[in-house]
């Protein structure tokens, strides 16, 4: 990417005002839609939408893909769902959870 | 390296000679051959004082109430009532015993010492690729160590929850539960750098012509438990930090709402849930089960493919199978927790990943007893550890399996059975393993070979030694006796017919404690007495005997070295010698 | 002999197409995954099991200024935007241009350790402290371990910045991977501020 490099400049910046304007977006609709099921969506469908134009641009995991690194991260982040739902379920489906499991 | 010496200049002080100091070459190294063998001693340093900790207790479970000999008067007031230990000094040394023995040292011997020392040595690499990171993963390990051990000094003494640390417990006891948890950071760290380490060197430094599929077993087995201490170890970082907090700041992260002690309700806001902490804790320590066994596999697959002169039977099926095996380490965790009052779907899910988990162990001691058929075996003396793991890991894994459904957990779930399961596949298990590495690669280390027959005195008792030890626990267990009780079960009914049990496993451990005397006269004599050896004493075909015994200087091999074959080509037909080295280009 | 030349220590390997140092931040990051994740699944259970009303678990903007985390939130992506643009600047060799850039990195990762430190300021002025509620607990360990690895970067980066002339002037090569390395870095606690800052003050 050296090779134009007045292009990717042009990218960055164009990375950075999106990110700018999904931060604004975040703020404005949590003030309209909080704490319902909506809003949490929200919220994290454009927290992720960021951390995608972070990752993807920033990190360069869009220009430069080595399938070792992705191999990498795959693991971690199946490893991480793996590590949130199983332990969310077995919070949830857990005798006397209705309120707290034991101990809770 | 110009640039890199300025930078050393720049980071130290402006001492300014070139001559490699004393303390540079052998105390701040970034050899990781040094290193390795830091790393080796100290753990054989922690594992003594892990094993004298739990010969205290022993005396403890056997004669409960009757004053310790010899030792009794050493320990003061604080931990000793009339010779005889308190509960307190107890429950320290129980959790302490465990720490230590777990990440203090089988976890430093199987991967800070074997895995530094050999790992760039069998991918024919010049050093690790982040020399300066590995000394710092070991200066962190050995400050984690000292607060540990200097937790018993404080005024309350050490951490005394055991080894798991669960709160609400560990949060209220006084003491050494916050050095505890410190000293666990700093050995958290400490692994992170050396499992990055550890995988980036194998990944990026292989010797040209080395595919990952002419690795020898034991590289592979190493690049897994690194991932497993990558991934794993950073949630009970999390942990740590939480409990910590807890501790100091006051924070209820695991703190239950309306929780009473001693009748009176504790000053905390509540709202936490202690078993958050199981949950994280255990996302880490099921997948450390599988550190300690990876690497002892490893090893034994090494030299037990060198004693039999045969390649491994079924390379790439041992390989599938420790890769399935760390995957599948990482979804099992909850079946330490049957008794939390987790759901039936959900801990079905766990036995089930669970019975599943046990399919590629059993495949790979399969492997390994199918390696030895039709071979004329060396009977080494690292061969003979390395056999006696296959059975006794045997037994420590198929009787894990009755902990893995919770219906019979629920009867075994916390006795002295568990004691015993995983005792089974950490002591008579990994720790053979090791030992059979010791052995096997002492040569390489100092350039002399161990003496054979100590050797055979130090096997046979510990063999017996440990089968006395543990074997009795599984009847106890079975029994229904709880672990750690302080008085060993005197005063319940049900404990009434095997507590003479408690007798013979103490007895034992006396034995295995003589045998382990042998091995340390034997370890020192050796480094001066041991008989010389020729740069590949074992006639082995695996890179790290290309170089000299001891190797170079730093830097490892005179001259890059080239791989033309696989790991384990011993008796290959028309071959002039029973042994293809790996680097060596005809046969 | 002081120090050995390590292989791909500034070349990328042919077959994985990386260098050393490139591999290792990335397993290290790997490893962040898990560590954040473990934090975010305890804010999970641990807001679950507080009932979920809203008396259990407050709506961070109430207690927490909003207009300041956003604030924040843009310092910090700015500096990562000048972080990325820093390293272009080395890599087309501009040495003049990477060093505003990486300075104006430094400034902007000061800057937003300065609200952070003001908004504990203000939390602590009104009496909210870790131990108050399980909230405010999440929020001071998750916030404070995130500043934790801001300082951690500026450190890094000042070390690099300090020290830049020389560096580049001997292995040019070298302290642009360098850059990059930190930079992923920084990038990456730029992401986890990303998901904090909806998690902890607007949800």
């Amino acid at each position: 990417m050296e090779h134009d490099v007045t292009k990717t400049v042009r990218l960055y910046m164009a990375v950075f005002g999106g990110l700018l304007a999904l931060t604004i977006v975040t703020v404005w609709a949590a003030s309209w839609e909080t704490a319902t099921g909506l809003g949490v969506v929200l919220a994290l469908l454009i927290a992720s939408t960021k951390g995608t134009l972070v990752a993807g641009f920033f990190m360069h995991l869009f220009s430069d893909r080595f399938p070792l690194i992705a191999r990498v991260l795959v693991f971690s982040a199946v490893f991480f769902v793996v590590m949130v739902v199983l332990v969310f379920l077995g919070f949830v489906d857990s005798f006397g959870a209705n309120r707290a499991p034991i101990g809770g | 390296m110009g640039e890199l010496q300025a930078t050393h200049a720049a980071a130290h002080e402006a001492h300014g000679d070139h001559a490699e100091s004393f303390i540079r070459k052998y105390v701040f190294s970034t050899d990781h051959k040094v290193i390795g063998v830091q790393y080796g001693v100290t753990a054989l340093v922690f594992l003594a004082v892990g094993f004298f900790l739990v010969l205290l207790m022993r005396w403890q479970l056997a004669y409960p109430e009757q004053p310790m000999p010899l030792l009794g008067g050493l320990f003061g007031n604080r931990m000793t009532d009339a010779g005889v230990m308190t509960p307190e000094f107890y429950n320290q040394l129980g959790a302490m015993h465990g720490t230590i023995m777990v990440f203090l040292g089988v976890v430093p011997l199987a991967v800070g010492a074997f895995g530094n020392y050999l790992v760039p040595l069998q991918v024919g690499a010049p050093d690790m690729a982040f020399p300066k990171l590995n000394m710092a993963s070991y200066w962190l390990y050995f400050l984690g160590g000292i607060i540990m051990l200097a937790s018993f000094f404080l005024p309350e003494g050490s951490a005394r929850s055991g080894w798991t640390s669960y709160p609400p417990l560990a949060v209220l006891e006084p003491g050494g539960q916050t050095w505890w948890l410190i000293g666990m950071v700093l050995l958290i760290n400490s692994s992170l750098l050396g499992s990055v380490n550890i995988i980036v060197t194998i990944v990026q430094l292989r010797a040209p012509g080395l595919q990952f599929m002419r690795l020898p077993f034991l590289v592979w087995a190493q690049l897994v438990t690194s991932f497993l201490l990558l991934l794993a170890f950073p949630p009970l970082e999390v942990a740590g930090f939480m409990q910590l907090l807890d501790r100091v700041a006051g924070t209820s992260f695991f703190m239950p709402t309306g929780l009473v002690v001693d009748g009176q309700a504790v000053a905390f806001s509540g709202g936490g849930n202690a078993l958050l902490w199981q949950h994280l804790f255990w996302f880490l320590a099921h997948p450390e089960v599988y550190v300690l066994i990876l690497p002892a596999m490893g090893i034994v697959g090494e030299i037990v493919a060198n004693n039999t002169r045969k390649p491994l039977w079924g390379y790439k099926t041992l390989i599938y199978s420790v890769l399935f095996l760390g995957g599948m380490s990482f979804i099992v965790w909850a079946h330490h927790m049957f008794l939390t009052g987790m759901g039936t779907a959900i801990s079905t899910f766990f036995q089930l990943t669970t019975m599943i988990i046990s399919v590629p162990s059993i495949i790979i001691l399969t492997v390994l007893i199918i390696s030895l058929w039709g071979a004329s075996i060396r009977f080494s003396t690292p061969m003979l550890f390395a056999l006696a793991f296959i059975p006794m890991f045997g037994i420590g894994g198929l009787t894990g399996l009755p902990l893995g459904l919770s219906v019979a957990d629920i009867h075994l779930h916390d006795t002295y059975y568990v004691i015993g399961h995983f005792h089974f596949v950490v002591a008579p298990g990994t720790l053979m393993a090791l030992f059979a590495g010791i052995y096997y690669w002492y040569p390489k280390v100092t350039g002399r070979r161990m003496n054979d027959t100590l050797g055979r005195w130090h096997f046979w008792p510990t063999l017996i030694g440990l089968n006395g030890v543990f074997l009795p626990m599984f009847l106890v267990g079975m029994a229904g006796v709880s672990r750690r009780l302080y008085d060993g079960g005197t005063t319940y009914a049900h404990a009434q017919d095997v507590l003479w049990l408690n007798e013979v496993s103490t007895v034992a451990s006396w034995l295995l404690a003589a045998a382990q005397v042998v091995f340390v006269i034997n370890f020192f004599l050796s480094l001066r007495n041991g008989k010389k050896v020729e740069d590949n004493p074992w006639q082995a075909t695996t890179l790290e005997w290309a170089t000299t015994s001891p190797p170079l200087g730093h830097g490892n091999f005179a001259s890059p070295v080239t791989v033309h074959r696989g790991p384990y080509e011993y008796s290959v037909p028309e071959a002039s010698n029973d042994f293809s080295p790996q680097h060596q280009e005809s046969t | 002999m002081a120090e050995i030349e390590i292989p791909y220590n500034s070349t990328n390997h042919p077959d994985t197409g990386v260098y050393n140092a490139k591999l290792g931040i990335w397993l290290f990051l790997a490893s962040e995954v898990l560590f954040f994740g473990a934090l975010f699944s305890s804010y999970i259970l641990l807001r679950v099991g507080a009932g979920g009303t809203a008396g259990d678990w407050p709506l961070g903007a109430d207690l927490l200024n909003v207009p300041l985390a956003t604030f924040n939130t843009v310092v910090l992506i700015s500096s990562s935007m000048t972080m990325v643009m820093s390293w272009a600047s080395l890599k087309s060799g501009n040495f003049d241009a990477f060093q505003r850039y990486f300075g104006a990195t430094i400034g902007l990762a000061l800057l937003f350790l300065l609200v952070k430190g003001l908004e504990y300021y203000a939390e602590i002025f009104h009496q909210r402290y870790p131990s108050t509620s399980t909230f405010l607990a999440t929020y001071y360990t998750m916030t404070g371990i995130h500043a934790l690895h801001i300082i951690f970067g500026v450190a890094v980066n000042a070390y690099h910045f300090v020290s830049a002339k020389r560096l580049y002037a001997e292995e040019p090569e070298r302290f642009t991977n360098r850059i990059e390395v930190a930079g992923l870095y920084w990038h990456f606690v730029d992401l986890v501020w990303i998901f904090l800052f909806p998690v902890l003050y607007l949800l």
